[in-house]
């Protein structure tokens, strides 16, 4: 037991004589998991806030498909669906995509039906006011584009092209920004006439199935009354979203890439062989007494600390640079899809089994090729190395 | 009894290959305990080779080797190693210690392996560094010594297990002949405590002394009396 | 086939393990035909040293393999939430049940295969002369093919798996009077008796064994491992049978598995680790008293190692007796002497 800790004094007392190089051994391994571990924080914490947007989305949602495309549909279909058994709130939805030719960028149009306004939407995780004739609530991002402040107006064109003067009476707080940020809430008699939809029609309908062992039932009802509709069910949503964030999205390029950097970093470092030096110190070493195994477990003891450091700076430096900085450069990269997108901070979601996935996959691999060369240090017979 | 018994000892390098080279041939060799045996002759004649087997550092490709009435010729490499630990203390030519340690550094690491307690670790180290007047350089980096300094800390480093025999590679190499006088004495002091020491060199100075007890001469990997 | 960075990792791990044992073979076999102490031939003195390097590098792989019976633990484990009706790894396992069963008794067997390699190694480094190389040599020929089963077994269940077909979850599988299963006859043990039979069995095993110190001799030793072995199987009955219900706190539930989970803090690591430790501590002196007569020179060496193994066997099986029945005994203070099987007051 004391041989190893002297071992370890050792194997750490060899690092430090060498400064230089192990320092840059340790930023590249860093380096390379901070790649890693940058775009895992980044579709980790984006992720999260799906699911998280996704526990308020309606159960089921009935949708009216012909030719494949979607069409609204009838209101009246909501009476058929409230008698389904299981079923407990059923509501019909205007809502839509308006193209605003002004800043080039999508907005989503939400109508929100009398009774409900004034109470938190728990979608938006906010509070949608009472909302008279023309009047809405806006988005950050909305506000930004159009340089706008509260009590201020804002034109929309219908699909004729005829304008709608609205006024701004609220804006979406920064903490619901990323369903928010391009959001347009108004009455849906307002969102009607917008659209062009009349009183008998809505766009989608959203159903509340409280037992989740149900939902499966309820959605062959569904497709039993309305044999074209489409069934889009929440569940499927999840496992889907998962499926995508998941080994799909990149999760496997990104490790394999941090391998081959990481076995790169081994290649230059060790598949090249001992130094003169080191060469000369294990044979010193082996003269004065020192096992084959002896020199391994210090070898060893060496790659664990070099990986081991520069895993858990890559880390810290990674998690520093998203959460605390909000990774500028990265963040445009990833979501620079719109022409709005928002600056809110990203929530930590550190997934622990990725990263120690991660941690095996290059601290383990840096240790084993590390063992090669050194016994083959070792098994020359001291003399010869003397004698060079 | 015989200390150290070699019985048509021979080394070949690369016996297969394009070098292949015959350092040792048909070695015989006693010796007796407490005795200073010299062993004479040019550099290239198998002088640092013998040595190294005797050391058991390596293996012989031919004949029998028996240390402290051990046979040893075909042990493997993790038993030679353990015996040479407890049994053989070596000072090689070039001194082989580690530079950019300092010199109680260089005197510990030869116990590491062994895993003694810190305090009985720091104590031999330190018993020896004075025997040797070299305490008050114990945190100096060896590679700051001069060569008679190098010379008594090799020396020290090689007594730390108390071994029974004691290998010397041309131990007045990098000496002045008052620092070699010293180093002699130290060899008949180390002779009264009942160690055996085989000496390679070739400083007449050791060979003319009275020292030795016998001198052999070897010449082309062959070994000669007288 | 479901992918997340278990599965990918425990298959990665697994493929490079069988890569290295690759090596091994190669090298294993060469050995075996060449080798010969008493050569002075450069060959052997390479032989010699290649056998070392890869000594290391197999057990160390090996030791991965111990440990990856716990990672294809938690690679089910992780797995749950994508496979509907399963909440616990049983669940998982059921969907594809050949293949997963095969694999999971296969790591539990290659816990003992391996280990018992390994123990090999570290008495072959120690002996001069390299008495017992010829056999671990053997033994790593030996070893190839069930490396390969182990890696195909699991590549097999794993792709197999479908996020869209319902399995059934461990209530049902080892539901006690049920179901026809080999785990639902062991679910339906009497709960009393079993654990009474347990505490007993251990009880009687461990003072015989440490009053006559079966270590110290040979016809000891091999008692000793065959009380072992038995005790490995009443014991896991006796998780199945009555620990499992005290620790969920439910009468009805034997499951295994779920004890291995986060809701329960892991306590089942605490119940399967000694009790693993104290089979294979235990059993391999038995193994090893087979070699005794045929490598004297080893003798010394081996005898040193069966002593220490059955005694720290002998405290593994402790620590599990203690782990098995704390949660009863933490039960009975909760509610104050009210037994769980039976609503009154303990036997």
């Amino acid at each position: 037991m004391r041989a190893f800790f002297y071992q370890f004094d050792y194997a750490i007392r060899a690092l430090l004589r060498r400064k230089m190089k192990n320092a840059s051994i340790v930023v590249i391994f860093a380096l390379v998991v901070m790649i890693f571990a940058c775009i895992h924080f980044i579709s980790g914490s984006l992720y999260k806030e799906s699911l998280t947007g996704l526990e308020h989305q309606p159960d089921i949602i009935v949708q009216n498909l012909k030719s494949g495309r979607q069409l609204p549909l009838p209101v009246s279909w909501a009476r058929d669906l409230q008698g389904i058994v299981g079923v407990s709130e059923v509501i019909p939805r205007v809502w839509g995509y308006y193209f605003d030719r002004y800043t080039g960028a999508n907005y989503t149009i939400m109508g929100v039906p009398p009774e409900k306004m004034d109470e938190e939407h728990s979608s938006l995780g906010d509070v949608v006011p009472s909302l008279g004739s023309r009047e809405i609530a806006a988005g950050e991002g909305i506000m930004e584009a159009r340089g706008m402040k509260i009590g201020g107006r804002i034109q929309l064109e219908r699909p004729d092209g005829s304008p709608m003067t609205f006024t701004t009476v609220k804006s979406f707080h920064s903490g619901v920004a990323l369903w928010t940020y391009d959001l347009i809430a108004m009455s849906s008699a307002d969102a009607r006439e917008l659209f062009g939809l009349s009183e008998a029609e809505a766009w989608d309908i959203a159903i509340s199935v409280p037992n989740p062992v149900e939902v499966a039932n309820v959605s062959q009802k569904v497709l039993n009354l309305f044999p074209g509709a489409r069934v889009v069910v929440k569940d499927q949503l999840v496992s889907s979203y998962g499926t995508m964030f998941g080994f799909r999205s990149g999760f496997l390029t990104t490790i394999s890439i941090s391998c081959l950097l990481a076995f790169f970093i081994l290649a230059y470092d060790r598949a090249a062989g001992l130094s003169r030096e080191e060469q000369m110190e294990i044979a010193i070493l082996k003269a004065l007494g020192w096992e084959t195994r002896d020199v391994i477990r210090v070898n060893m003891l060496q790659s664990v600390v070099l990986s081991l450091t520069g895993f858990l700076l890559g880390f810290v430096a990674a998690y520093g640079y998203v959460y605390l900085l909000g990774a500028p450069g990265l963040m445009l990269a990833l979501t620079g899809w719109s022409a709005i997108y928002p600056s809110y901070p990203l929530v930590p979601a550190v997934n622990v089994t990725e990263v120690v996935a991660l941690l095996f996959l290059t601290v383990i691999p840096y240790i084993v090729v590390g063992i090669v060369p050194v016994w083959r240090s070792c098994i020359i017979d001291p003399e010869v190395v003397f004698r060079k | 009894m015989s200390v150290v018994s070699l019985e048509s000892v021979g080394k070949v390098f690369n016996p297969d290959g394009e070098n292949r080279y015959q350092a040792l041939s048909d070695v015989c060799l006693e010796i007796e305990k407490g005795s200073i045996e010299v062993i004479a002759g040019p550099s290239g004649s198998g002088k640092t080779t013998l040595l190294s087997i005797i050391g058991l550092m390596s293996r012989p490709t031919a004949g029998r080797v028996k240390i402290l009435g051990k046979e040893t010729t075909l042990m493997s490499e993790r038993f030679r190693t353990l015996f040479r630990r407890s049994n053989i203390g070596v000072l090689f030519q070039e001194f082989n210690l580690i530079p950019d340690l300092t010199v109680l550094e260089n005197m510990n690491i030869v116990q590491y392996p062994a895993g003694p307690s810190l305090s009985r670790m720091q104590a031999r180290s330190s018993e020896l560094l004075e025997r040797f007047r070299m305490l008050d350089k114990a945190r100096s980096p060896a590679a700051t010594l001069s060569g008679g300094e190098k010379q008594r800390l090799a020396l020290a480093r090689a007594l730390i297990a108390d071994p029974d025999l004691m290998l010397v590679d041309e131990p007045t190499a990098h000496l002045d002949s008052r620092l070699s006088e010293e180093v002699i004495a130290i060899f008949r002091e180390l002779k009264s405590e009942g160690k055996t020491l085989l000496i390679c060199s070739h400083d007449p100075l050791i060979i003319k002394s009275d020292l030795p007890d016998r001198v052999l001469t070897m010449k082309d990997g062959r070994l000669t009396c007288g | 086939m479901i992918w997340n960075s278990w599965v990918l990792s425990l298959i990665i791990g697994q493929i490079g393990i069988v890569l290295i044992n690759a090596v091994a073979f190669v090298s294993a076999l060469k050995i075996i035909r060449r080798w010969d102490t008493s050569s002075y031939d450069p060959g052997q003195i390479d032989l010699e040293r290649r056998s070392e390097l890869v000594a290391i590098i197999v057990s160390w792989s090996l030791v991965s393999g111990i440990l990856s019976l716990i990672v294809f633990e938690r690679t089910n484990d992780s797995l749950v939430p994508f496979i509907p009706g399963a909440m616990c790894p049983i669940g998982v396992l059921g969907q594809n049940e050949f293949w997963g069963y095969a694999a999971l008794y296969t790591k539990i067997a290659g816990v003992f295969v391996y280990g018992l390699w390994i123990v090999l190694n570290r008495i072959d480094a120690d002996v001069e002369g390299f008495p017992l190389t010829r056999l671990k040599n053997a033994y790593t020929l030996a070893l190839f093919p069930f490396l390969l089963l182990d890696v195909s077994f699991q590549v097999a269940y794993f792709s197999k798996l479908d996020p869209n077909v319902i399995t059934s979850c461990c209530g049902v599988v080892f539901e006690p009077g049920g179901g026809q299963s080999y785990a639902s006859s062991v679910a339906s043990l009497p709960p009393e008796s079993t654990r009474w039979l347990v505490g007993i069995y251990f009880a009687v095993f461990l003072a015989l064994s440490r009053a006559i110190s079966f270590e110290k001799m040979v016809w000891g030793r091999t008692l000793h491992a065959l009380f072992s072995a038995a005790g490995f199987f009443l014991g896991m009955a006796g998780v199945i049978a009555f620990a499992s219900p005290y620790i969920h706190q439910m009468p009805a539930l034997h499951c295994p598995f779920c004890i291995l989970q986060s809701e329960y803090h892991h306590y089942g690591y605490g119940i399967y680790i000694p009790l693993f430790l104290a089979s294979l501590l235990g059993i391999f002196p038995g193994v090893l008293n087979l070699l005794l007569k045929h490598y004297p020179s080893a003798k010394e060496r081996i005898e040193r190692s069966q002593i220490g193994m059955i005694r720290l066997s002998r405290i593994a099986w402790l620590a599990f007796l203690v782990m098995i029945f704390l949660p009863m005994v933490f039960y009975l203070v909760q509610t104050g002497g009210i037994d769980l099987f039976f609503g009154q007051g303990f036997m």
